[in-house]
């Protein structure tokens, strides 16, 4: 009965003023630096070369680096749920690669790689903690686990131990 | 008799006296129809191209001895069964578990780099990574489902693949026609249907079904296939798809189409490796439009996978 006595209402446009410009621009701005920020720590971390995302759309979603096509970057509909798929998230301290970027850009990634075994490889795709063989080249921080070739994730190495960071829902019990 | 959600056992299910009437109707032999929809498939699962190449993880997955379908070079039957959900080869996206037939929409679909694409019911996404994959992640896929309970499914499989070139929206999919008209190159419908032909996975759609449901469906699918039509591009495709028998929610739905638009035409479908039977000419006292003669129609007793209904429409 309530919504019987509710107006309609009129969506106001408010005039576009010099504190509403001066805010968009500074987080336009802050974004291009989350994602610059990003892209450095790609390719300083695991030697991903900028270039390798000239072609894509990247966008930032509270604090989170998503990737998509120029073409999905632009489409407008009503109701967008999400575009692409979110590559990282950017802290004050470290940026935070996620499995599911890690997984799709494997053939760029040529530092902070650690070969698993089988049985280490299970352990990691479980979201288990473990010691590992650590190669010379890579120090602690993230790193990725490679499998068969194939990029598991990411990890995170602290002297010696290597703990997934793969995500519940894609843990494979069995 | 009904099953419960949560008989989940594997003991045949009395089926509905209408619905084993329906099948009568039909023309189907059900002493050789039934016992092969209520027998669970071969193994299928699709090569996911966005995440690894074909001869590698071919390789990989020797030891489950797997066959090439031969209506998509990328979808394989498992000689020996297993739990492929819990294989590497799926954690890492390089697989998609998907049923024969269900791969068969998007094959027809023929998706192309670059277009513009329409998935107006995606959730849970097998068709939608496929339909990436054929694109090369390129281009524009709009994944759409109206239902939020279905859509964390619908991302979960979209990260698991590597798709890059979707938008996820969530909204009725009648709106389409109205927001994105002339606007996609290919639309795909995968409707929402009473889920006969599924019944070899689960018992699930006899809680839901009965005349009534197919009729309160049927009309829900008239107007996503009229929002799909104004939505393509002319010289645009439309795939519809069911994975259902009854003719109120494949012919007569095209039949509808083919009234409102008689110019839209429904193309035959040749893939090979399968046994499909025509659409059905009549049902009951309805006549429907000759061109539904077209729409590929596999029954489990004829083709190893789910019961499936697919049309494609192209639009002049």
């Amino acid at each position: 009965m309530r919504r019987k006595h509710q107006k309609t209402v009129t969506p106001v446009t408010h005039p576009v003023t010099h504190s509403a410009t001066h805010s968009a621009t500074h987080s336009s701005r802050i974004q291009a630096e989350m994602i610059s920020r990003t892209l450095a720590s790609f390719q300083e971390r695991f030697g991903i070369s900028p270039d390798s995302f000239s072609s894509f759309h990247l966008f930032i979603r509270k604090n989170n680096v998503w990737c998509c096509t120029p073409q999905a970057g632009e489409a407008r509909f009503p109701q967008i749920v999400r575009r692409g798929l979110r590559i990282a998230r950017v802290f004050d301290y470290t940026v935070k690669p996620t499995t599911n970027g890690m997984q799709l850009f494997r053939h760029l990634v040529t530092r902070s790689r650690i070969e698993l075994d089988s049985e280490t490889a299970q352990v990691f795709v479980n979201g288990g903690t473990q010691q590992v063989n650590v190669p010379d080249d890579v120090s602690d921080g993230f790193v990725v686990p490679f499998y068969m070739n194939y990029p598991l994730g990411v990890g995170l190495l602290k002297g010696g131990s290597l703990k997934s960071q793969v995500p519940r829902s894609r843990r494979v019990i069995g | 008799m009904v099953i419960s959600k949560r008989s989940r056992d594997r003991h045949d299910p009395e089926l509905p006296e209408a619905m084993l009437a329906r099948f009568t109707e039909m023309g189907l032999d059900l002493a050789e129809f039934l016992p092969a929809l209520l027998s669970v498939p071969s193994q299928t699962f699709r090569i996911n191209t966005l995440k690894g190449e074909l001869d590698e993880v071919l390789e990989s997955l020797a030891h489950l001895e797997p066959a090439q379908a031969g209506w998509n070079r990328l979808v394989f039957r498992a000689g020996k069964r297993t739990k492929l959900g819990n294989l590497t080869e799926h954690f890492l996206g390089l697989i998609y578990v998907q049923d024969a037939s269900s791969t068969i929409p998007v094959t027809v679909l023929d998706p192309q780099p670059g277009e513009e694409i329409l998935d107006m019911s995606a959730a849970p996404g097998s068709k939608t990574t496929q339909i990436a994959a054929a694109m090369d992640n390129t281009g524009l896929l709009v994944a759409n489902d109206v239902s939020p309970g279905r859509i964390p499914s619908l991302t979960g499989n979209l990260d698991r693949s590597g798709v890059l070139n979707t938008v996820v929206t969530r909204l009725p999919g009648q709106a389409y026609g109205h927001i994105a008209a002339e606007r996609f190159d290919r639309v795909l419908i995968d409707a929402p249907c009473s889920s006969e032909g599924t019944l070899c996975r689960s018992y699930r759609a006899l809680d839901l079904w009965s005349e009534g449901s197919i009729k309160r469906l049927s009309a829900t699918q008239r107007k996503l296939i009229m929002s799909a039509y104004h939505c393509l591009k002319p010289g645009g495709v439309m795939v519809y798809s069911t994975c259902t028998f009854a003719p109120e929610e494949n012919e007569a739905i095209i039949s509808h189409l083919l009234k409102k638009f008689p110019e839209a035409v429904v193309e035959p479908i040749t893939l090979s490796g399968l046994n499909p039977q025509p659409g059905f000419s009549r049902w009951r006292d309805t006549e429907f439009n000759p061109a539904v003669k077209n729409i590929l129609r596999l029954f489990p007793h004829k083709h190893d996978g789910e019961g499936f209904c697919v049309a494609s429409i192209r639009k002049p």
